[in-house]
């Protein structure tokens, strides 16, 4: 039925433009017989005796014409007006373009909705929980070596104490899932060894470790009132060592 | 005999004036009626123009309508993935 439409629409379109071409094509050939005719009526003019009769058909010559130029123009407006007032091929072809629109918005929110089904939350997908993130690994490091020179072992102390503690305060749930790095630290209870024990199991060491906050050591104004016992220890110790060093000298 | 060829002259005379009166009317007519198949003419052309303005201003609108759904379009079928289940 559209089709059949479309086609009759076409073949009038078609006959349209022949008839406004053929009416353009017969108003150009009555343009060369006016210049004819009025070459004719001038030779007559001038070469017939009863002039009055000449220039009566001449007249009626030109009332004849002017007649049929008239209607050739109208004829070529008329044909020209209604090709250009025949718009239905452009609603058609709007109709055509939203339908297209529409159906691309349509398959756009397909799309949009298979997109999002996508990312919906999955049972099976990884989690990463904050607290089981481990720290970084230097700490360890140091915890470990720390059986070197007797000035080493005075002096690493100090800025280990100060950044663990601020370590631990900064990461409170560390505490309880990891094992503590530091001989200060070491737990002195048998409940305090049991969850020792456990923080040992529960760690989960991963790549997430860089998320951990560390903090900078050169930037401490912490008190250090946690470690001040050490600190007295340590002076203690440094001055007995120099009261020996006195006495040797003596 | 002299009166009578001088009516006789006049009357030629009044009849040349006469029929010369009468085809300047005529060519008065023919020339206005040109003058008005003139403005006619200028008129449908003023018209014709500006009813093709609007055509190529609705072809334009359709054109671009065309040329965005053919990129669209092109998107779309270049991310096939996107309808893949």
């Amino acid at each position: 039925m559209m089709e059949l439409n479309f086609k009759s629409l076409a073949e009038a379109e078609v006959e349209e433009t022949m008839r406004f071409d053929k009416s353009l094509q017969e108003l150009r050939e009555l343009r060369s017989q006016l210049h004819k005719a009025a070459e004719c009526c001038e030779t007559a003019f001038s070469k017939s005796e009863e002039k009055n009769d000449v220039l009566h058909d001449t007249k009626e010559y030109i009332c004849r014409t002017m007649v049929t130029v008239v209607d050739h123009l109208g004829n070529v407006s008329s044909n020209l007006d209604s090709l250009i007032s025949q718009t239905n091929a452009f609603s058609e072809a709007q109709l055509r373009i939203q339908c297209l629109q529409q159906r691309l918005l349509s398959c756009e929110q397909y799309a949009r909705k298979l997109a999002l089904s996508k990312m919906q939350w999955n049972e099976n997908s990884h989690r990463f929980h904050s607290r089981y993130l481990s720290p970084s690994a230097p700490p360890l490091e140091r915890s470990s070596s720390k059986k070197v020179t007797r000035e080493s072992e005075i002096e690493a102390p100090k800025l280990e104490d100060k950044h663990l503690a601020e370590r631990y305060e900064d990461l409170p749930l560390f505490m309880y899932t990891h094992k503590p790095p530091v001989q200060n630290l070491k737990p002195r209870t048998a409940t305090l060894n049991r969850h020792n024990n456990l923080a040992m199991v529960a760690p989960v060491k991963d790549g997430l470790s860089c998320l951990s906050k560390v903090p900078n050591p050169k930037f401490h104004f912490q008190s250090t009132q946690k470690v001040g016992r050490h600190r007295r220890s340590l002076h203690g110790s440094d001055i007995l060592w120099l009261l020996r060093r006195s006495k040797r000298v003596q | 005999m002299a009166r009578a060829g001088g009516i006789t002259n006049a009357v030629n005379v009044g009849i040349a004036v006469q029929a010369d009166w009468e085809n300047r009317e005529f060519i008065s007519h023919i020339s206005l009626n040109v003058r008005r198949l003139f403005d006619f003419l200028v008129q449908f052309e003023a018209t014709t123009k500006s009813k093709l303005a609007s055509l190529n201003e609705k072809l334009d609108v359709l054109e671009r309508r065309l040329e965005l759904l053919e990129v669209q379009v092109g998107n779309a079928s270049a991310n096939p993935s996107l309808f893949a289940t």
